[in-house]
Protein backbone atom coordinates (compact mmCIF):
# COMPACT_ATOMS: atom_id res chain seq x y z
CA UNK A 1 0.00 0.00 0.00
CA UNK A 2 1.39 3.37 -0.98
CA UNK A 3 1.80 5.75 1.91
CA UNK A 4 0.75 9.34 1.93
CA UNK A 5 1.31 12.27 4.20
CA UNK A 6 -1.22 13.57 6.72
CA UNK A 7 -1.75 16.64 4.55
CA UNK A 8 -3.25 14.49 1.84
CA UNK A 9 -5.99 12.58 3.63
CA UNK A 10 -8.61 12.33 0.94
CA UNK A 11 -6.65 10.47 -1.69
CA UNK A 12 -7.10 6.71 -2.08
CA UNK A 13 -3.69 6.17 -0.50
CA UNK A 14 -4.80 7.79 2.72
CA UNK A 15 -2.95 5.71 5.28
CA UNK A 16 -0.50 7.84 7.17
CA UNK A 17 2.58 6.53 8.93
CA UNK A 18 2.47 6.70 12.72
CA UNK A 19 5.89 5.21 13.43
CA UNK A 20 7.91 5.32 10.22
CA UNK A 21 10.84 3.00 9.79
CA UNK A 22 14.36 4.26 9.40
CA UNK A 23 14.00 4.19 5.63
CA UNK A 24 10.79 6.16 5.86
CA UNK A 25 8.51 3.32 4.81
CA UNK A 26 5.82 1.67 6.87
CA UNK A 27 6.23 -1.66 5.14
CA UNK A 28 5.80 -4.70 7.33
CA UNK A 29 7.27 -7.12 4.82
CA UNK A 30 10.56 -7.60 6.61
CA UNK A 31 9.14 -7.97 10.11
CA UNK A 32 8.74 -11.19 12.01
CA UNK A 33 5.04 -12.12 11.99
CA UNK A 34 3.35 -11.97 15.37
CA UNK A 35 1.45 -14.83 16.95
CA UNK A 36 -1.72 -13.09 15.73
CA UNK A 37 -0.41 -12.92 12.13
CA UNK A 38 0.60 -16.59 12.16
CA UNK A 39 -2.76 -17.69 13.55
CA UNK A 40 -4.58 -15.65 10.90
CA UNK A 41 -2.32 -16.99 8.18
CA UNK A 42 -3.13 -20.53 9.35
CA UNK A 43 -6.80 -19.83 8.65
CA UNK A 44 -5.90 -18.24 5.31
CA UNK A 45 -3.86 -21.33 4.39
CA UNK A 46 -6.95 -23.50 4.73
CA UNK A 47 -8.88 -21.02 2.55
CA UNK A 48 -6.21 -20.93 -0.15
CA UNK A 49 -5.94 -24.72 -0.16
CA UNK A 50 -9.71 -24.98 -0.61
CA UNK A 51 -9.63 -22.40 -3.41
CA UNK A 52 -6.87 -24.26 -5.23
CA UNK A 53 -8.28 -27.75 -4.80
CA UNK A 54 -8.89 -28.57 -8.44
CA UNK A 55 -9.77 -32.19 -7.63
CA UNK A 56 -12.93 -31.18 -5.83
CA UNK A 57 -16.11 -30.37 -7.76
CA UNK A 58 -17.11 -26.71 -8.02
CA UNK A 59 -19.99 -27.28 -5.60
CA UNK A 60 -17.79 -29.03 -3.06
CA UNK A 61 -15.14 -26.33 -3.32
CA UNK A 62 -17.79 -23.62 -2.85
CA UNK A 63 -19.27 -25.40 0.16
CA UNK A 64 -15.84 -25.88 1.72
CA UNK A 65 -15.02 -22.20 1.20
CA UNK A 66 -18.34 -21.14 2.71
CA UNK A 67 -17.64 -23.35 5.74
CA UNK A 68 -14.22 -21.74 6.16
CA UNK A 69 -15.26 -18.15 5.52
CA UNK A 70 -18.65 -18.12 7.24
CA UNK A 71 -18.92 -17.00 10.84
CA UNK A 72 -19.17 -13.27 11.50
CA UNK A 73 -22.45 -12.93 9.56
CA UNK A 74 -24.20 -15.89 11.18
CA UNK A 75 -22.89 -14.92 14.61
CA UNK A 76 -23.96 -11.30 14.37
CA UNK A 77 -27.53 -12.19 13.39
CA UNK A 78 -27.97 -15.08 15.81
CA UNK A 79 -26.25 -12.95 18.47
CA UNK A 80 -28.81 -10.25 17.84
CA UNK A 81 -31.60 -12.78 18.38
CA UNK A 82 -30.76 -12.19 22.03
CA UNK A 83 -32.81 -12.51 25.21
CA UNK A 84 -34.58 -9.09 24.99
CA UNK A 85 -35.15 -9.61 21.25
CA UNK A 86 -36.74 -13.01 21.73
CA UNK A 87 -38.87 -11.51 24.51
CA UNK A 88 -39.89 -8.66 22.19
CA UNK A 89 -40.94 -11.24 19.62
CA UNK A 90 -42.78 -13.22 22.30
CA UNK A 91 -44.55 -10.05 23.42
CA UNK A 92 -45.43 -9.29 19.77
CA UNK A 93 -47.03 -12.69 19.24
CA UNK A 94 -48.87 -12.57 22.55
CA UNK A 95 -50.18 -9.04 22.08
CA UNK A 96 -50.92 -8.92 18.33
CA UNK A 97 -51.09 -12.56 17.16
CA UNK A 98 -50.42 -13.35 13.51
CA UNK A 99 -50.71 -10.17 11.46
CA UNK A 100 -48.89 -6.92 10.69
CA UNK A 101 -45.76 -7.78 12.67
CA UNK A 102 -44.93 -10.86 10.56
CA UNK A 103 -44.04 -8.95 7.38
CA UNK A 104 -42.75 -6.08 9.51
CA UNK A 105 -40.17 -8.35 11.16
CA UNK A 106 -39.13 -9.56 7.68
CA UNK A 107 -38.62 -5.89 6.76
CA UNK A 108 -36.43 -5.31 9.84
CA UNK A 109 -34.20 -8.20 8.78
CA UNK A 110 -33.93 -6.79 5.25
CA UNK A 111 -32.86 -3.48 6.81
CA UNK A 112 -30.28 -5.26 8.94
CA UNK A 113 -29.00 -7.15 5.88
CA UNK A 114 -28.38 -3.89 4.00
CA UNK A 115 -26.51 -2.47 6.98
CA UNK A 116 -24.42 -5.54 7.74
CA UNK A 117 -23.35 -5.95 4.10
CA UNK A 118 -21.59 -2.61 4.38
CA UNK A 119 -19.76 -3.58 7.57
CA UNK A 120 -18.49 -6.87 6.18
CA UNK A 121 -17.18 -5.05 3.11
CA UNK A 122 -15.52 -2.38 5.25
CA UNK A 123 -13.82 -5.08 7.34
CA UNK A 124 -12.66 -7.18 4.40
CA UNK A 125 -11.32 -4.20 2.43
CA UNK A 126 -9.70 -2.13 5.20
CA UNK A 127 -8.76 -4.87 7.72
CA UNK A 128 -9.66 -2.32 10.39
CA UNK A 129 -12.43 -2.24 12.96
CA UNK A 130 -15.40 0.11 12.81
CA UNK A 131 -14.40 2.22 15.83
CA UNK A 132 -10.88 2.62 14.49
CA UNK A 133 -12.15 3.89 11.14
CA UNK A 134 -14.53 6.38 12.79
CA UNK A 135 -11.72 7.72 15.00
CA UNK A 136 -9.24 7.87 12.12
CA UNK A 137 -11.53 9.53 9.60
CA UNK A 138 -13.73 11.74 11.81
CA UNK A 139 -11.41 12.41 14.74
CA UNK A 140 -11.73 11.70 18.47
CA UNK A 141 -14.56 14.21 19.07
CA UNK A 142 -17.09 12.34 16.93
CA UNK A 143 -15.40 9.04 17.64
CA UNK A 144 -16.00 9.45 21.37
CA UNK A 145 -19.69 10.10 20.84
CA UNK A 146 -20.11 6.91 18.90
CA UNK A 147 -18.02 5.01 21.47
CA UNK A 148 -20.21 6.28 24.32
CA UNK A 149 -23.34 5.20 22.39
CA UNK A 150 -21.79 1.80 21.82
CA UNK A 151 -20.37 1.10 25.25
CA UNK A 152 -23.44 2.32 27.18
CA UNK A 153 -25.79 0.43 24.85
CA UNK A 154 -23.59 -2.67 25.03
CA UNK A 155 -23.41 -2.66 28.82
CA UNK A 156 -27.17 -2.26 29.23
CA UNK A 157 -27.78 -4.98 26.66
CA UNK A 158 -25.29 -7.27 28.41
CA UNK A 159 -27.23 -6.82 31.64
CA UNK A 160 -30.43 -7.90 29.90
CA UNK A 161 -28.65 -10.97 28.51
CA UNK A 162 -27.79 -12.08 32.01
CA UNK A 163 -31.35 -11.36 33.13
CA UNK A 164 -32.50 -13.67 30.31
CA UNK A 165 -30.02 -16.37 31.32
CA UNK A 166 -31.05 -16.18 34.99
CA UNK A 167 -34.73 -16.26 34.05
CA UNK A 168 -34.30 -19.14 31.58
CA UNK A 169 -32.31 -21.29 33.99
CA UNK A 170 -34.66 -20.23 36.80
CA UNK A 171 -37.35 -22.25 34.97
CA UNK A 172 -35.22 -25.29 35.84
CA UNK A 173 -34.77 -24.08 39.44
CA UNK A 174 -31.14 -23.05 38.97
CA UNK A 175 -30.07 -20.31 41.38
CA UNK A 176 -29.15 -16.92 39.87
CA UNK A 177 -25.60 -17.02 41.20
CA UNK A 178 -25.01 -20.42 39.57
CA UNK A 179 -26.61 -19.23 36.29
CA UNK A 180 -24.35 -16.17 36.08
CA UNK A 181 -21.32 -18.27 37.03
CA UNK A 182 -22.02 -20.88 34.34
CA UNK A 183 -22.55 -18.19 31.68
CA UNK A 184 -19.32 -16.41 32.63
CA UNK A 185 -17.43 -19.71 32.60
CA UNK A 186 -18.61 -20.46 29.04
CA UNK A 187 -17.75 -16.90 27.93
CA UNK A 188 -14.29 -17.09 29.48
CA UNK A 189 -13.66 -20.62 28.24
CA UNK A 190 -14.48 -19.70 24.63
CA UNK A 191 -12.31 -16.58 24.66
CA UNK A 192 -9.33 -18.28 26.30
CA UNK A 193 -8.78 -20.62 23.34
CA UNK A 194 -6.34 -18.00 21.94
CA UNK A 195 -7.71 -18.68 18.46
CA UNK A 196 -10.40 -16.68 16.71
CA UNK A 197 -11.32 -19.76 14.69
CA UNK A 198 -11.91 -21.98 17.75
CA UNK A 199 -13.83 -19.21 19.55
CA UNK A 200 -15.98 -18.65 16.46
CA UNK A 201 -16.83 -22.35 16.04
CA UNK A 202 -17.73 -22.75 19.72
CA UNK A 203 -20.04 -19.73 19.61
CA UNK A 204 -21.53 -20.83 16.26
CA UNK A 205 -22.40 -24.23 17.75
CA UNK A 206 -24.06 -22.49 20.70
CA UNK A 207 -25.84 -20.03 18.39
CA UNK A 208 -27.55 -22.78 16.41
CA UNK A 209 -29.37 -23.58 19.66
CA UNK A 210 -31.51 -20.53 18.81
CA UNK A 211 -33.40 -23.00 16.61
CA UNK A 212 -35.19 -24.42 19.66
CA UNK A 213 -37.92 -21.86 19.05
CA UNK A 214 -38.92 -23.79 15.89
CA UNK A 215 -40.18 -26.94 17.68
CA UNK A 216 -41.94 -24.71 20.23
CA UNK A 217 -43.74 -22.92 17.39
CA UNK A 218 -44.68 -26.24 15.76
CA UNK A 219 -46.03 -27.57 19.05
CA UNK A 220 -48.71 -24.89 19.20
CA UNK A 221 -49.98 -25.95 15.72
CA UNK A 222 -49.87 -22.52 14.05
CA UNK A 223 -52.45 -21.37 11.53
CA UNK A 224 -50.29 -21.34 8.38
CA UNK A 225 -53.10 -19.86 6.33
CA UNK A 226 -53.16 -16.82 8.64
CA UNK A 227 -49.37 -16.56 8.37
CA UNK A 228 -49.54 -16.52 4.56
CA UNK A 229 -52.37 -13.97 4.60
CA UNK A 230 -50.48 -11.71 7.02
CA UNK A 231 -47.40 -11.80 4.81
CA UNK A 232 -49.42 -10.70 1.80
CA UNK A 233 -51.70 -8.14 3.42
CA UNK A 234 -49.57 -6.69 6.27
CA UNK A 235 -52.52 -7.16 8.57
CA UNK A 236 -54.42 -7.32 10.75
CA UNK A 237 -53.08 -4.87 13.34
CA UNK A 238 -55.44 -5.22 16.31
CA UNK A 239 -56.08 -1.85 17.95
CA UNK A 240 -54.44 0.14 15.16
CA UNK A 241 -51.45 2.42 15.57
CA UNK A 242 -51.35 3.15 19.30
CA UNK A 243 -48.43 4.31 21.44
CA UNK A 244 -48.13 0.69 22.62
CA UNK A 245 -47.84 -0.47 19.00
CA UNK A 246 -45.17 2.12 18.31
CA UNK A 247 -43.20 0.99 21.34
CA UNK A 248 -43.33 -2.59 20.07
CA UNK A 249 -42.34 -1.46 16.56
CA UNK A 250 -39.31 0.27 18.12
CA UNK A 251 -38.50 -2.80 20.19
CA UNK A 252 -38.74 -5.11 17.15
CA UNK A 253 -36.47 -2.84 15.12
CA UNK A 254 -34.09 -2.69 18.08
CA UNK A 255 -34.24 -6.48 18.12
CA UNK A 256 -32.70 -6.61 14.64
CA UNK A 257 -30.78 -3.43 13.86
CA UNK A 258 -28.40 -2.25 16.59
CA UNK A 259 -25.07 -0.40 16.79
CA UNK A 260 -23.12 -3.27 18.37
CA UNK A 261 -23.77 -5.38 15.26
CA UNK A 262 -21.76 -2.92 13.13
CA UNK A 263 -18.78 -2.95 15.46
CA UNK A 264 -18.94 -6.70 16.02
CA UNK A 265 -19.18 -7.87 12.43
CA UNK A 266 -16.47 -5.53 11.19
CA UNK A 267 -14.21 -6.51 14.11
CA UNK A 268 -14.86 -10.22 13.59
CA UNK A 269 -14.36 -9.94 9.81
CA UNK A 270 -11.01 -8.27 10.44
CA UNK A 271 -10.01 -10.75 13.14
CA UNK A 272 -10.95 -13.67 10.90
CA UNK A 273 -8.68 -12.21 8.23
CA UNK A 274 -11.19 -11.93 5.38
CA UNK A 275 -9.88 -10.30 2.23
CA UNK A 276 -11.67 -8.39 -0.54
CA UNK A 277 -12.01 -11.47 -2.72
CA UNK A 278 -13.83 -13.24 0.15
CA UNK A 279 -16.62 -10.66 0.09
CA UNK A 280 -19.05 -12.84 -1.95
CA UNK A 281 -18.75 -15.61 0.65
CA UNK A 282 -19.06 -13.10 3.50
CA UNK A 283 -22.31 -11.93 1.87
CA UNK A 284 -23.60 -15.51 1.77
CA UNK A 285 -22.60 -15.87 5.43
CA UNK A 286 -24.53 -12.73 6.32
CA UNK A 287 -27.57 -13.75 4.27
CA UNK A 288 -27.56 -17.19 5.89
CA UNK A 289 -27.36 -15.57 9.33
CA UNK A 290 -30.24 -13.22 8.51
CA UNK A 291 -32.47 -16.02 7.19
CA UNK A 292 -31.78 -18.29 10.18
CA UNK A 293 -32.34 -15.47 12.67
CA UNK A 294 -35.54 -14.43 10.87
CA UNK A 295 -36.96 -17.96 10.97
CA UNK A 296 -36.06 -18.36 14.65
CA UNK A 297 -37.46 -14.92 15.47
CA UNK A 298 -40.76 -15.59 13.70
CA UNK A 299 -40.92 -18.95 15.49
CA UNK A 300 -40.76 -17.06 18.80
CA UNK A 301 -43.65 -14.84 17.65
CA UNK A 302 -45.68 -17.88 16.61
CA UNK A 303 -44.94 -19.67 19.89
CA UNK A 304 -46.85 -17.08 21.92
CA UNK A 305 -49.77 -16.44 19.54
CA UNK A 306 -52.09 -18.80 21.52
CA UNK A 307 -51.96 -16.20 24.32
CA UNK A 308 -53.43 -13.63 21.92
CA UNK A 309 -55.98 -16.05 20.49
CA UNK A 310 -57.21 -17.00 23.97
CA UNK A 311 -57.26 -13.40 25.16
CA UNK A 312 -54.69 -13.94 27.90
CA UNK A 313 -53.27 -10.62 29.11
CA UNK A 314 -49.51 -10.47 28.73
CA UNK A 315 -48.88 -6.86 29.71
CA UNK A 316 -47.21 -7.82 32.97
CA UNK A 317 -45.44 -10.93 31.70
CA UNK A 318 -41.68 -10.83 31.98
CA UNK A 319 -38.87 -13.11 30.93
CA UNK A 320 -39.54 -16.75 31.60
CA UNK A 321 -43.18 -16.08 32.51
CA UNK A 322 -43.81 -16.38 28.76
CA UNK A 323 -42.57 -19.98 28.95
CA UNK A 324 -44.93 -20.64 31.84
CA UNK A 325 -47.80 -18.95 30.02
CA UNK A 326 -47.46 -21.10 26.88
CA UNK A 327 -47.21 -24.34 28.86
CA UNK A 328 -50.94 -25.14 28.49
CA UNK A 329 -50.56 -24.90 24.68
CA UNK A 330 -47.03 -26.22 24.04
CA UNK A 331 -46.76 -28.62 26.98
CA UNK A 332 -44.05 -28.75 29.63
CA UNK A 333 -41.46 -29.83 27.07
CA UNK A 334 -42.31 -26.89 24.80
CA UNK A 335 -42.16 -24.46 27.72
CA UNK A 336 -38.81 -25.93 28.75
CA UNK A 337 -37.48 -25.44 25.23
CA UNK A 338 -38.65 -21.82 25.29
CA UNK A 339 -36.79 -21.27 28.57
CA UNK A 340 -33.70 -22.99 27.15
CA UNK A 341 -33.96 -20.74 24.09
CA UNK A 342 -33.82 -17.69 26.34
CA UNK A 343 -30.68 -19.05 28.01
CA UNK A 344 -29.02 -19.73 24.66
CA UNK A 345 -30.04 -16.33 23.26
CA UNK A 346 -28.62 -14.55 26.29
CA UNK A 347 -25.42 -16.56 26.33
CA UNK A 348 -24.53 -16.13 22.65
CA UNK A 349 -25.36 -12.43 22.76
CA UNK A 350 -23.31 -11.93 25.94
CA UNK A 351 -20.31 -13.52 24.21
CA UNK A 352 -20.76 -11.47 20.99
CA UNK A 353 -21.55 -8.15 22.67
CA UNK A 354 -18.64 -8.32 25.11
CA UNK A 355 -16.38 -9.11 22.12
CA UNK A 356 -17.81 -6.09 20.30
CA UNK A 357 -16.96 -3.80 23.25
CA UNK A 358 -13.46 -5.28 23.50
CA UNK A 359 -12.79 -4.88 19.76
CA UNK A 360 -13.92 -1.23 19.86
CA UNK A 361 -11.86 -0.47 22.96
CA UNK A 362 -8.71 -2.05 21.49
CA UNK A 363 -9.19 -0.26 18.18
CA UNK A 364 -9.47 3.25 19.58
CA UNK A 365 -6.72 2.81 22.17
CA UNK A 366 -4.55 1.14 19.51
CA UNK A 367 -3.96 -1.82 21.83
CA UNK A 368 -3.76 -5.40 20.56
CA UNK A 369 -7.32 -6.53 19.96
CA UNK A 370 -7.65 -10.03 18.64
CA UNK A 371 -8.95 -13.35 19.82
CA UNK A 372 -5.85 -14.76 18.11
CA UNK A 373 -3.71 -13.17 20.82
CA UNK A 374 -2.78 -14.82 24.13
CA UNK A 375 -3.90 -13.13 27.32
CA UNK A 376 -0.46 -11.71 28.18
CA UNK A 377 -0.19 -9.95 24.79
CA UNK A 378 -3.67 -8.44 24.74
CA UNK A 379 -4.69 -8.21 28.38
CA UNK A 380 -6.51 -4.83 28.02
CA UNK A 381 -8.65 -6.40 25.26
CA UNK A 382 -9.50 -9.40 27.42
CA UNK A 383 -9.97 -7.18 30.45
CA UNK A 384 -12.74 -5.27 28.66
CA UNK A 385 -14.21 -8.49 27.28
CA UNK A 386 -14.32 -10.26 30.64
CA UNK A 387 -14.74 -7.13 32.77
CA UNK A 388 -17.87 -5.91 30.96
CA UNK A 389 -19.43 -9.38 31.18
CA UNK A 390 -18.54 -9.83 34.86
CA UNK A 391 -19.84 -6.35 35.73
CA UNK A 392 -23.10 -6.93 33.84
CA UNK A 393 -23.57 -10.39 35.32
CA UNK A 394 -22.72 -9.06 38.77
CA UNK A 395 -25.24 -6.23 38.49
CA UNK A 396 -28.06 -8.71 37.93
CA UNK A 397 -27.24 -10.26 41.31
CA UNK A 398 -27.35 -6.97 43.22
CA UNK A 399 -30.60 -6.70 45.19
CA UNK A 400 -32.59 -3.62 44.17
CA UNK A 401 -30.67 -2.99 40.93
CA UNK A 402 -32.90 -1.21 38.36
CA UNK A 403 -33.17 -4.27 36.12
CA UNK A 404 -36.75 -3.67 35.05
CA UNK A 405 -35.78 -0.17 33.92
CA UNK A 406 -32.89 -1.54 31.86
CA UNK A 407 -35.03 -4.22 30.20
CA UNK A 408 -37.62 -1.63 29.24
CA UNK A 409 -35.24 0.80 27.59
CA UNK A 410 -32.57 -1.37 26.04
CA UNK A 411 -34.13 -2.10 22.63
CA UNK A 412 -35.57 1.40 22.35
CA UNK A 413 -32.15 2.92 23.06
CA UNK A 414 -30.63 0.66 20.41
CA UNK A 415 -33.13 1.93 17.83
CA UNK A 416 -32.58 5.58 18.81
CA UNK A 417 -28.79 5.28 18.69
CA UNK A 418 -28.83 3.65 15.27
CA UNK A 419 -29.31 6.67 12.91
CA UNK A 420 -26.00 8.37 13.89
CA UNK A 421 -24.24 5.00 13.69
CA UNK A 422 -25.73 4.49 10.22
CA UNK A 423 -24.58 7.94 9.14
CA UNK A 424 -20.98 7.05 10.02
CA UNK A 425 -21.39 3.70 8.28
CA UNK A 426 -22.73 5.27 5.09
CA UNK A 427 -19.98 7.90 5.07
CA UNK A 428 -17.29 5.25 5.51
CA UNK A 429 -18.80 2.91 2.93
CA UNK A 430 -18.80 5.79 0.43
CA UNK A 431 -15.32 6.97 1.36
CA UNK A 432 -13.13 6.21 -1.65
CA UNK A 433 -10.03 6.93 0.42
CA UNK A 434 -10.99 4.00 2.65
CA UNK A 435 -12.83 1.66 0.30
CA UNK A 436 -11.20 2.30 -3.05
CA UNK A 437 -13.30 0.66 -5.77
CA UNK A 438 -15.46 -1.15 -3.20
CA UNK A 439 -17.49 1.95 -2.30
CA UNK A 440 -21.27 1.63 -2.11
CA UNK A 441 -23.23 1.56 -5.34
CA UNK A 442 -26.33 3.67 -5.97
CA UNK A 443 -28.88 1.08 -4.83
CA UNK A 444 -27.02 0.24 -1.65
CA UNK A 445 -26.85 3.92 -0.78
CA UNK A 446 -30.54 4.31 -1.53
CA UNK A 447 -31.31 1.33 0.72
CA UNK A 448 -28.97 2.60 3.45
CA UNK A 449 -30.50 6.08 3.41
CA UNK A 450 -33.97 4.48 3.35
CA UNK A 451 -33.17 2.41 6.45
CA UNK A 452 -31.84 5.51 8.24
CA UNK A 453 -34.99 7.47 7.37
CA UNK A 454 -37.26 4.63 8.57
CA UNK A 455 -35.41 4.53 11.89
CA UNK A 456 -35.62 8.30 12.32
CA UNK A 457 -39.35 8.32 11.49
CA UNK A 458 -39.98 5.50 13.97
CA UNK A 459 -37.99 7.40 16.60
CA UNK A 460 -39.95 10.59 15.94
CA UNK A 461 -43.27 8.73 16.04
CA UNK A 462 -42.18 7.29 19.37
CA UNK A 463 -41.29 10.80 20.59
CA UNK A 464 -44.65 12.18 19.48
CA UNK A 465 -46.47 9.28 21.14
CA UNK A 466 -44.74 10.12 24.41
CA UNK A 467 -45.15 13.91 24.29
CA UNK A 468 -48.67 13.87 22.80
CA UNK A 469 -50.06 10.47 23.87
CA UNK A 470 -53.58 11.31 22.68
CA UNK A 471 -52.46 11.54 19.05
CA UNK A 472 -52.27 7.75 18.82
CA UNK A 473 -54.99 6.91 21.30
CA UNK B 1 -1.82 -16.16 -12.06
CA UNK B 2 -3.44 -18.77 -9.82
CA UNK B 3 -1.31 -18.71 -6.68
CA UNK B 4 -3.63 -20.98 -4.77
CA UNK B 5 -2.02 -24.23 -5.93
CA UNK B 6 1.23 -23.06 -4.33
CA UNK B 7 -0.15 -24.03 -0.95
CA UNK B 8 -1.13 -27.65 -1.65
CA UNK B 9 1.90 -29.20 0.06
CA UNK B 10 2.24 -26.71 2.89
CA UNK B 11 1.23 -27.79 6.38
CA UNK B 12 -0.04 -25.35 8.96
CA UNK B 13 2.91 -26.10 11.24
CA UNK B 14 5.26 -24.86 8.47
CA UNK B 15 4.04 -21.32 9.05
CA UNK B 16 5.88 -20.99 12.37
CA UNK B 17 9.25 -21.69 10.79
CA UNK B 18 8.60 -19.90 7.48
CA UNK B 19 7.54 -16.30 8.09
CA UNK B 20 7.65 -15.57 4.37
CA UNK B 21 4.59 -17.82 3.98
CA UNK B 22 2.70 -15.71 6.49
CA UNK B 23 3.54 -12.60 4.48
CA UNK B 24 2.39 -14.34 1.31
CA UNK B 25 -0.90 -15.50 2.78
CA UNK B 26 -1.84 -12.18 4.34
CA UNK B 27 -2.24 -8.87 2.58
CA UNK B 28 0.36 -6.36 3.70
CA UNK B 29 -2.20 -4.18 5.46
CA UNK B 30 -3.42 -7.21 7.42
CA UNK B 31 -0.14 -7.54 9.27
CA UNK B 32 -0.16 -6.29 12.86
CA UNK B 33 3.04 -4.33 12.41
CA UNK B 34 1.65 -2.49 9.39
CA UNK B 35 -1.54 -1.67 11.27
CA UNK B 36 0.45 -0.49 14.27
CA UNK B 37 2.53 1.80 12.09
CA UNK B 38 -0.19 3.34 9.95
CA UNK B 39 -3.68 4.74 10.18
CA UNK B 40 -6.18 6.33 7.85
CA UNK B 41 -5.86 10.09 7.72
CA UNK B 42 -8.60 12.46 8.91
CA UNK B 43 -11.16 13.46 6.29
CA UNK B 44 -12.32 17.03 5.82
CA UNK B 45 -15.75 17.61 7.34
CA UNK B 46 -17.79 20.02 5.25
CA UNK B 47 -20.34 22.40 6.78
CA UNK B 48 -23.23 20.24 5.55
CA UNK B 49 -21.70 17.12 7.03
CA UNK B 50 -21.06 18.81 10.37
CA UNK B 51 -24.67 19.98 10.41
CA UNK B 52 -25.84 16.41 9.78
CA UNK B 53 -23.59 15.01 12.50
CA UNK B 54 -24.82 17.59 15.03
CA UNK B 55 -28.44 17.04 14.02
CA UNK B 56 -28.07 13.30 14.64
CA UNK B 57 -26.39 13.93 17.99
CA UNK B 58 -29.14 16.30 19.14
CA UNK B 59 -31.75 13.79 17.94
CA UNK B 60 -30.23 11.04 20.08
CA UNK B 61 -29.88 13.20 23.21
CA UNK B 62 -33.44 14.55 22.87
CA UNK B 63 -34.97 11.14 22.27
CA UNK B 64 -33.05 9.52 25.10
CA UNK B 65 -34.26 12.23 27.46
CA UNK B 66 -37.80 11.43 26.36
CA UNK B 67 -37.31 7.72 26.96
CA UNK B 68 -35.89 8.26 30.44
CA UNK B 69 -38.69 10.68 31.35
CA UNK B 70 -41.29 8.22 30.09
CA UNK B 71 -39.82 5.34 32.04
CA UNK B 72 -39.55 7.44 35.23
CA UNK B 73 -43.16 8.49 34.71
CA UNK B 74 -44.20 4.86 34.31
CA UNK B 75 -42.38 3.87 37.51
CA UNK B 76 -44.20 6.56 39.51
Amino acid sequence: MTQSTPSDPDTPASRVALAPRADGSASADSTTPSHEDTARATDRLAVEKARGNQRASALRRWTRLLWLLAGPGILVFLGENDAPSMLSYAQTGAQFGIGFFFPFIVLTFLMALVVQEMTLRLGAVTHRGHAELIFDRFGPFWGLFSMIDLLVGNFLTLVTEFIGIIAGLGFFHVRPLVSVGVALAVLLGAAMTRRYWTWERIVLALALGNGVFIPVALMIHPDWHAVGKAMLTWGPLPGGLTSQTILLIMADIGATVTPWMLFFQQGATTDKGLQPRDVPFARWDTLLGAVLALIFGLAAVLATTPLFIHGISTKNLQNVQFAQAIEPFAGHFGASLFALGLVEAGLVAAISISASSAYAFGEVTRQAHSLNRPLREAWPFYLVLFGSAIAAGGLTLVPGAPLEFIVLIVNVIATLAMPPALLFLLLLANDRAVMGDQVNGFWLNAAGIGVTCILIVCGLLFGISQVFPRVFG
Amino acid sequence: MDKTNDYADIHRTDLRSRPELVHKLLEEDQLCEFKRQTKFGRRKLSGKLLFLLWAMRIYVVFMLALVILEILHAFH
